[in-house]
């Protein structure tokens, strides 16, 4: 089984053990703004993730923090709008959590498989 | 009062003892708000009902303000060198002022670090945080001159104080650089919270 499938409507509080390599990835294909960040993440799991959309913002913080992100105040539709992109740092980061991840992912599958 | 606007009334309020820092959290929130509320009309929902859907679907302010707590109270490096090189500057200008006056040293000195000193006082007081009362921020400005004063009578006591000009070329430097860097500071610190005026402008 795969832990993919395992995510299947997941609620906000699994969720967020897995919000860095989430927003990491979501930020990949080019900048966005809070909500086009959780549209992305609806969209992509296909309307299974179930956390409160405010979530986002401390972790977006965070990984700004960090290196990992970097912003800028934006205009659009008459508003003003943070937008988010990755840093080099923050594409090194996605690799190395997608390879962790990856490796996560078979050991689970070989554990639970073997069953 | 609409929805959103009872909401972002919630953050800000739950944010306030941060100061200024609350603008940016507080902005995005209404940004993504008024941008779900709008694609929930597409959907079909009244106005009120597409604000209410949007507030629900962010989940409640308290848990969003704990949240943002911590981030917000993390210093930028530049803030923690501000802080640093004002604390040193009015140190050296109570030190400056006590040995302009004892050590009889020429008055412009005096009155420029005495100046600069107040300037950099104004500074640090509007880069410290609102939450900080301002009595707070003043004794300990005052006490940093007082210290540096106090430290500057140990000197003169020693016998250590030679009256040589290179150091009151120092006590200038400093000061000028410490007004320089809490400046800077909180230039950045504008330019980095504070939302542009220009519509196009972006910072990538």
């Amino acid at each position: 089984m795969s832990l993919c499938l395992a995510l299947l409507g997941m609620k906000g509080e699994t969720l967020k053990g897995h919000m860095d390599l989430l927003l990491l990835a979501v930020l990949a294909d080019g900048s966005l703004h809070g909500y086009g960040v959780i549209q992305r993440l609806v969209t992509r799991s296909g309307g299974r993730f179930d956390l409160p959309e405010g979530t986002v913002y401390p972790a977006l913080r965070r990984l700004e923090q960090a290196g990992l992100l970097q912003s800028a105040w934006t205009r659009a539709e008459g508003r003003r709008r943070r937008e988010y992109r990755l840093t080099s740092a923050g594409r090194r980061a996605l690799a190395r959590e997608r390879r962790g991840w990856a490796e996560f992912q078979d050991a689970v599958a070989a554990v639970v498989g073997a069953g | 009062m609409t929805p959103i606007d009872t909401y972002l009334s919630s953050v800000r309020s739950l944010l306030r003892h941060h100061g200024p820092r609350s603008t940016r959290p507080v902005a995005e929130l209404e940004d993504h708000l008024r941008s779900s509320a709008v694609q929930l009309q597409k959907m079909g929902l009244d106005p009120v009902r597409a604000e209410r859907e949007a507030v629900a679907r962010m989940g409640p302010p308290q848990p969003l303000a704990t949240a943002l707590d911590p981030i917000l109270n993390q210093e930028a490096p530049m803030e923690r060198i501000a802080k640093l090189v004002g604390a040193l500057n009015l140190f050296t200008a109570g030190s400056g002022a006590i040995l302009n006056v004892v050590a009889g040293a020429s008055a412009h000195i005096m009155v420029g670090t005495v100046v600069l000193a107040g300037t950099v006082l104004v500074g640090a007081v509007a880069a410290w945080r609102r939450s900080t009362p301002p009595i707070v921020v003043l004794a300990a400005a005052l006490a940093l001159v007082a210290l540096g004063g106090a430290a500057a009578m140990w000197t003169l006591a020693a016998g250590l104080f030679r009256g040589d000009p290179e150091y009151w070329a120092t006590c200038l430097a400093s000061t000028y650089m410490g007004q320089g860097v809490v400046l800077a500071a909180l230039a950045l610190r504008r330019a980095d919270d504070a939302p542009s005026a220009d519509p196009q402008a972006s910072n990538f």
